[in-house]
């Protein structure tokens, strides 16, 4: 709840003087605004529907079918945001081809509204991934990398707050350890830090300094893992003031979004929606 | 009247703080299925068709031909009996890169491939029964790695091994070994038991060889030779000799590893 939104509720509510358990109930109703939360992770330049030999996956998928989706929301509810959780580049000839540049302009031209950073994103280098996403101001969000690069400072940013009408959604990303999953070379200048404590930190600005009415995670930690390396699960228990974690990295497909218990005893939703464009996570709030 | 309004304030303040968080609705959450049903948005596929006509151009070529699914998957160290059955894109990739580094070496004097290695991730898609083409190669192997050679001694050949057995195997060609927890049981080389006193050559992949997902015993060999041959090309090569040779992608139902019981 924002001030603005207080101070409007306040005087309507004074206004109408004389108040009842019932009457105070359907102005809660009208005061809720509707949130939703569209998200996707792990493209992997997967532009078109797999082909139909495909076993799996045959004809599913696609950036025409998944836009399609995304603006029959955009029309159904007011607010609406559209997040992206890494690895948007690698896996297709789209890449070798093209190397990184249609998958950026198409989340440019769709307007994802933030994303995060993910393995494969580093793979022709840090370099390149810097260049392309200060051409196509791709909005990267990122809390946990100490940063030693100039290229890469300018296109990170800590966090990002959405005014969604009067809903400001702050919106933070956390990435994964790249020691075993890239060359050194390609990260140069950027020290990954353990997220749960820079997570924290960031969550409490967003929530306490910055006023937000949700705090949303982008994550490419990955959703779950038996050993005891990190992964989304492990986080949304270990923090608190998280509404959402909306996760990527190992592509798992979820039936339902979970909700987690966090740190002090509130749940937390952790999703992640397969990879490749093959799901849109959708997640509803009222504000 | 002031009194009343500012009770009224009260009562509510301490009734919104109490809804201040979001409410998350569960009924209309969902992971929604991007289906061919959907209808395309006409203003992406024109978007996309110049992307789309280049692609198909360079990347529709048919090079090889499969009758069996050529399946993806990573057994992690369970054992399952029905494994070797499978033709496991594993195997065939990794005998494609050993070829490869095999020709590479008989021009080489000093150089002799005893086995090859490469890491699951190395291999990232199923191939299914039916045509090949270059782009699908390219999808089962994104990454511009190269073919690389490595000398080790009979200490980093101990670690190597090791580290296969922590993974629960990975891509490999020329060699059997059997695996308990953690740690690899026997192993035979070229058809011969691995012996500690002689130095191997190992083809890999560049990155693996730089340490690249946990295969540190590769870091420092006591030879290095880079070929220059890209692990794709490999494929490619291979995917196409072997359909041109037996009209097939041949299964290869032999256990490169061993799982015991205490795995």
């Amino acid at each position: 709840m924002n001030r603005k939104k207080f101070i409007q509720l306040s005087s309507t509510l004074v206004a109408g003087s004389l108040l009842h358990a019932n009457e105070l109930e359907a102005s809660e109703i009208w005061n809720k605004e509707e949130l939703v939360i569209l998200h996707t992770n792990d493209f992997h330049s997967r532009f078109e529907p797999f082909p139909s030999t495909h076993k799996t996956w045959g004809n599913k998928g696609g950036i025409s079918q998944l836009k399609t989706l995304i603006d029959q929301f955009r029309k159904q509810y007011k607010n609406v945001v559209l997040l992206d959780s890494g690895d948007v580049w690698q896996g297709t000839a789209y890449f070798n081809v093209f190397k990184g540049h249609p998958e950026l302009e198409w989340m440019k031209n769709v307007n994802y509204q933030a994303t995060t950073i993910g393995n494969h994103d580093f793979d022709l280098g840090i370099d390149h991934l810097c260049e392309l996403r200060k051409k196509y101001e791709t909005p990267t969000v990122l809390c946990n990398y100490q940063i030693n690069h100039k290229g890469f400072q300018e296109i990170i940013k800590p966090y990002k707050i959405i005014q969604s009408g009067t809903i400001k959604v702050g919106i933070t990303g956390v990435a994964i350890d790249f020691h075993d999953l890239l060359p050194q070379k390609s990260y140069e200048g950027i020290i990954y830090q353990d997220p749960i404590e820079p997570l924290q930190r960031t969550v409490n600005e967003l929530r306490l300094n910055q006023s937000c009415d949700i705090v949303i995670v982008l994550s490419h930690l990955g959703y779950k893992y038996e050993s005891d390396k990190i992964d989304d699960l492990k986080l949304a228990q270990h923090t608190y003031g998280i509404d959402a974690i909306l996760g990527g990295h190992t592509h798992t497909f979820l039936e339902k979004p979970k909700s987690i218990k966090n740190k002090k005893g509130k749940y937390t939703i952790v999703n992640q929606a397969g990879w490749a464009g093959l799901q849109l996570g959708k997640l509803h709030f009222h504000i | 009247m002031l009194i009343r309004n500012s009770s009224i304030f009260i009562v509510f303040f301490f009734f919104f703080w109490g809804c201040s968080t979001p409410k998350y609705i569960t009924e209309s959450s969902a992971n929604l299925a991007v289906s061919q049903n959907i209808l395309p948005d006409s203003a992406v596929v024109y978007w996309l068709k110049p992307y789309k006509d280049s692609v198909e151009l360079k990347m529709s070529k048919v090079i090889s031909k499969t009758s069996n699914d050529l399946l993806n998957i990573r057994y992690k160290g369970k054992i399952d009996q029905s494994r070797s059955q499978e033709a496991n894109i594993a195997r065939v990739c990794a005998d494609f890169m050993h070829q490869t580094a095999q020709s590479w070496a008989s021009n080489n004097p000093l150089t002799k491939v005893d086995l090859t290695i490469s890491n699951y991730g190395g291999f990232r898609v199923s191939l299914f029964s039916g045509n090949i083409t270059l782009g699908q190669v390219y999808e089962l192997s994104p990454f511009d790695n190269e073919i690389v050679l490595v000398q080790l001694n009979g200490l980093q050949m101990d670690s190597l091994l090791n580290q296969i057995a922590q993974k629960g195997g990975c891509p490999i060609a020329n060699a059997q070994i059997t695996l308990g927890a953690d740690r690899w049981l026997k192993a035979t080389i070229n058809g011969n038991a691995f012996d500690s006193r002689r130095n191997y050559w190992v083809a890999t992949n560049d990155f693996m060889q730089q340490g690249g997902d946990g295969f540190t015993a590769l870091k420092y060999p006591q030879k290095k030779i880079q070929t220059g041959i890209l692990v794709r090309e490999a494929l490619i090569n291979g995917f196409s000799r072997e359909f041109e040779e037996t009209g097939d992608i041949n299964p290869r139902n032999e256990d490169r590893f061993i799982f015991t019981e205490n795995q």
